[in-house]
């Protein structure tokens, strides 16, 4: 892994599931039963970074956060 | 652009004189006739009772814009051009027919209001979780985010048209400070508010991760303010506002909108769990 | 019940040291149990002392206590000017099998305001609050008086009693600050944590009123005493709260004890299972728990952990799922409401042990829903609601497995109507 990499962490008060992040990045953001994303918290290869920047953007409440590893 | 010559009729057209101006002194050329209206005075008696014939012929055809003065329609009276009038004139009077300037100020300003009418549909659509088989929600998203980017650009034209046509009433201060100046004042400054409104909300948008949405958010309300202020400005100077095609549009803007923050209004009375807040509610449990 | 106490026995090793019999609430008998507080130490030494002690959390995180001072402390050096740190106390024990802190509160008031003020110094800190259940009554009425016999020998420190929401997720340190700083007694999300970010942007330490007991302790005699009782892996003695059994209450007990002793001496009878850690931990099997000691390396083998301390026996008196469906439910009631997963998937997840219990699952569909919620709704809330209710529940599935299958097959069995064995408080007022 290298050390800069990135990787998704959601918000969870934030988020009302409004579901455009799992449209613009199925890859690593599902849906669960009830609408909110489930967010696979790996670090993001280089070929998919686009694609997370996007999704990140794209959340209408800003509840998407795209993060260098850290502790916390 | 076309330089039109009048027809010979009593010897050549003879060129104004002008007085040596600092700030043209590179142009080597004076700026020729173009649709029949000359903004210079010309020497010479009978050229200058054919300037004004014309004129005032033009007037009548094409509206408030005559000339070297400007014909408010309101108050029945004819306004001088401000000082920087002869900045504009020299800017643009060498590059663009005033009328030129002025069909695209109106044509912009008003594809401006269908847009923002669009844009703001598109946002209650983006808050109420609105998607179909073929549409995704980020596409809802995307629009209005484009659409609104789009009605900026409009819109500048718009404000550049309207400040730089050497005859236009409208001077860059009344731009910037609104209901002041001599034409219009009420409709030409809910122009610019409406502009300002929409800076705050594009410049919040596009700095939206800096921020912080709750800032973000609070701003985004005034969207819902911008939208009527520019029907507003639309109706009441917009120089075409009075013909039947444009009122139907208004109608048809107005009708849309209306029914988009119906549609939302009466969502979140009878659901406050769902679409725009979606603050969950817990079921069956006792609190 | 209360263990017994010696006034001056507490500096034995196998004797009582937080609970003492009789009551030491008053300054006075505070004092002459266990002398004066000590003068003011070096910052540095109360937090290393505290760090060789080990002592950990006994709010039911069991974070090093340690390490949460030297980072409130490292922050507050920090900053320049403006922010000092506070200390904040959670007396607030929204669990409702446990009662150990509104016991201690009640009966040592002083030595868990010896513990602020202690961990005011080390940390920098000029103030301390303690946050209570607005409920609890008599534990506000002890604090307020506690902090007025101290007014004559002030140390310094500002002292103050705060009346927090009586809601579970209230205690949550996130949840805790939120409210003192105006908010609701909802957690927050994170970064910043408290020690960085907390009660009016100050650096703050939250920590459980027993914690800081045990830091009053450790303040006055030392480390090597304060791991005199207890294990080498896990140092001193922990308050349990044990519910269920003939003799129910708060116990003093050394850590590293064996669940089964315990639960001998609270007069446990009759167990169908035992449930570790309150409405938070996890469900043992009675052959488990036999086999069990209280450290926190033996429960965590088997999927366990210490917690808040609260233990509950369940006799074959009643039925495991109607209690299971019961607290489920007021834990999906408990939620904030903030986080989708949790928001929904408890309630779903209740509602499922609800048709179970009730015998309406023969095919197995509920519980199957309910396992593939455990896994959709655990880890996903801005707090540990939904995973510690998820363990409850999940836990709950395996060792009563074999009750499970009797209510699918035959329906509810005859203790479904018996009253309620485990506790489930009404519901309280605002998140303010």
């Amino acid at each position: 892994m290298r050390p800069n990499a990135r990787s998704l962490r959601l918000n969870p008060i934030t988020c009302v599931a409004h579901g455009l992040c799992a449209e613009l990045f199925p890859e690593r953001i599902t849906l669960d039963d009830w609408g909110y994303p489930i967010v696979d918290p790996t670090p993001i290869p280089p070929e998919l970074q686009e694609h997370a920047r996007r999704a990140t953007d794209a959340c209408p409440t800003l509840a998407l956060l795209l993060e260098r590893e850290r502790r916390h | 652009m076309v330089a039109r010559r009048r027809p010979d009729r009593d010897g050549p057209v003879r060129r104004a004189r002008r007085p040596r101006r600092r700030h043209d002194g590179h142009r080597g050329h004076d700026r020729e006739a173009s649709d029949g209206r000359l903004v210079e005075f010309v020497d010479g008696f009978l050229g200058v009772v054919q300037v004004v014939q014309l004129v005032h012929d033009d007037a009548r055809e094409l509206g408030e814009h005559v000339g070297n003065v400007w014909y408010d329609p309101d108050h029945g009276r004819s306004v001088e051009r401000g000082p920087d009038g002869d900045l504009r004139r020299v800017v643009m009077g060498a590059l663009v027919p005033s009328s030129t300037l002025w069909y695209t100020a109106r044509g912009t300003g008003f594809v401006a209001v269908v847009m923002l009418t669009v844009s703001v549909v598109l946002g209650i659509l983006t808050t109420m979780r609105w998607s179909a088989p073929r549409w995704p929600r980020f596409v809802t998203a995307g629009l209005h985010k484009n659409i609104s980017l789009l009605a900026v650009v409009f819109l500048a034209i718009h404000v550049a048209t309207t400040l730089l046509d050497p005859v236009s009433p409208v001077h860059l201060l009344n731009a910037i400070v609104p209901f002041t100046g001599g034409y219009r004042p009420l409709g030409i400054g809910l122009g610019v508010v409406a502009i300002d409104l929409l800076a705050a909300l594009v410049i919040t948008s596009l700095l939206r991760a800096r921020i912080g949405y709750r800032v973000w958010r609070a701003v985004h309300w005034s969207a819902y303010a911008c939208w009527p202020v520019a029907m507003l400005h639309g109706l009441s100077s917009g120089t075409d506002a009075a013909t039947t095609w444009a009122r139907a549009v208004y109608i048809a803007c107005a009708a849309l909108v209306l029914a988009g923050v119906g549609w939302r209004v009466s969502a979140s009375i009878l659901s406050p769990s769902s679409a725009s807040t979606r603050r969950v509610t817990i079921r069956g449990a006792t609190r | 019940m209360i263990a017994v106490a010696e006034p001056s026995a507490a500096r034995a090793s196998d004797e009582p040291r937080l609970l003492p019999q009789p009551s030491a609430a008053r300054l006075v008998d505070h004092l002459a149990r266990l002398g004066p507080a000590p003068r003011l130490a070096g910052a540095r030494l109360l937090i290393g002392e505290v760090e060789r002690a080990g002592l950990r959390g006994r709010g039911g995180a069991g974070f090093p206590t340690a390490t949460k001072m030297e980072a409130v402390r490292a922050r507050g050096a920090r900053i320049i000017h403006g922010r000092t740190p506070i200390v904040v106390a959670n007396g607030t024990e929204g669990e409702p099998l446990s009662a150990k802190d509104k016991t201690l509160l009640v009966h040592a008031p002083h030595l868990v305001l010896d513990g602020m003020v202690a961990a005011a110094h080390a940390v920098g800190a000029d103030e301390a609050v303690v946050c209570v259940e607005r409920s609890a009554g008599p534990v506000l009425h002890a604090l307020d008086r506690a902090i007025d016999e101290r007014r004559r020998e002030p140390d310094g420190i500002t002292l103050r009693v705060a009346p927090a929401p009586a809601r579970y997720v209230a205690g949550e340190e996130t949840a805790l600050v939120n409210w003192l700083n105006g908010g609701e007694a909802k957690p927050t999300f994170t970064p910043p944590r408290p020690f960085e970010r907390g009660v009016d942007r100050r650096p703050t330490l939250v920590d459980n009123v027993e914690t800081l007991a045990h830091i009053a302790l450790i303040a006055r005699f030392g480390a090597p005493w304060w791991r005199s009782s207890g294990t080498e892996a896990d140092p001193g003695t922990m308050l349990v709260t044990l519910s269920g059994v003939t003799r129910p209450g708060v116990y003093e007990v050394p850590l590293g004890t064996p669940l089964r002793r315990v639960l001998r001496n609270a007069g446990a009878h009759d167990v169908m299972g035992v449930l570790v850690g309150g409405y938070f931990g996890t469900w043992l099997t009675p052959r488990q728990a036999a086999m069990v000691t209280l450290s926190a390396d033996d429960l965590k083998a088997m999927g366990a952990g210490l917690g808040c301390g609260a233990v509950a026996t369940l006799t074959r008196a009643s039925c495991p799922l109607g209690e299971l469906a019961r607290v489920t439910r007021w834990l999906a009631s408990q939620s904030a409401g903030q986080c989708g997963a949790c928001a929904n998937g408890l309630p779903a997840i209740a509602g499922a042990v609800e048709h179970m219990a009730g015998g309406s699952d023969p095919d197995g569909s509920a519980e199957a829903a309910a396992r593939r919620w455990f896994g959709m709704v655990a880890g996903r809330g801005a707090c540990k609601l939904p995973d510690g209710a998820v363990r409850f529940v999940a836990s709950g599935f395996t060792v009563f497995a074999e009750h499970m299958a009797e209510h699918g097959t035959r329906g509810p069995c005859a203790a479904f109507d018996a009253p309620a064995a485990l506790p489930v408080p009404e519901p309280q007022g605002s998140w303010r």
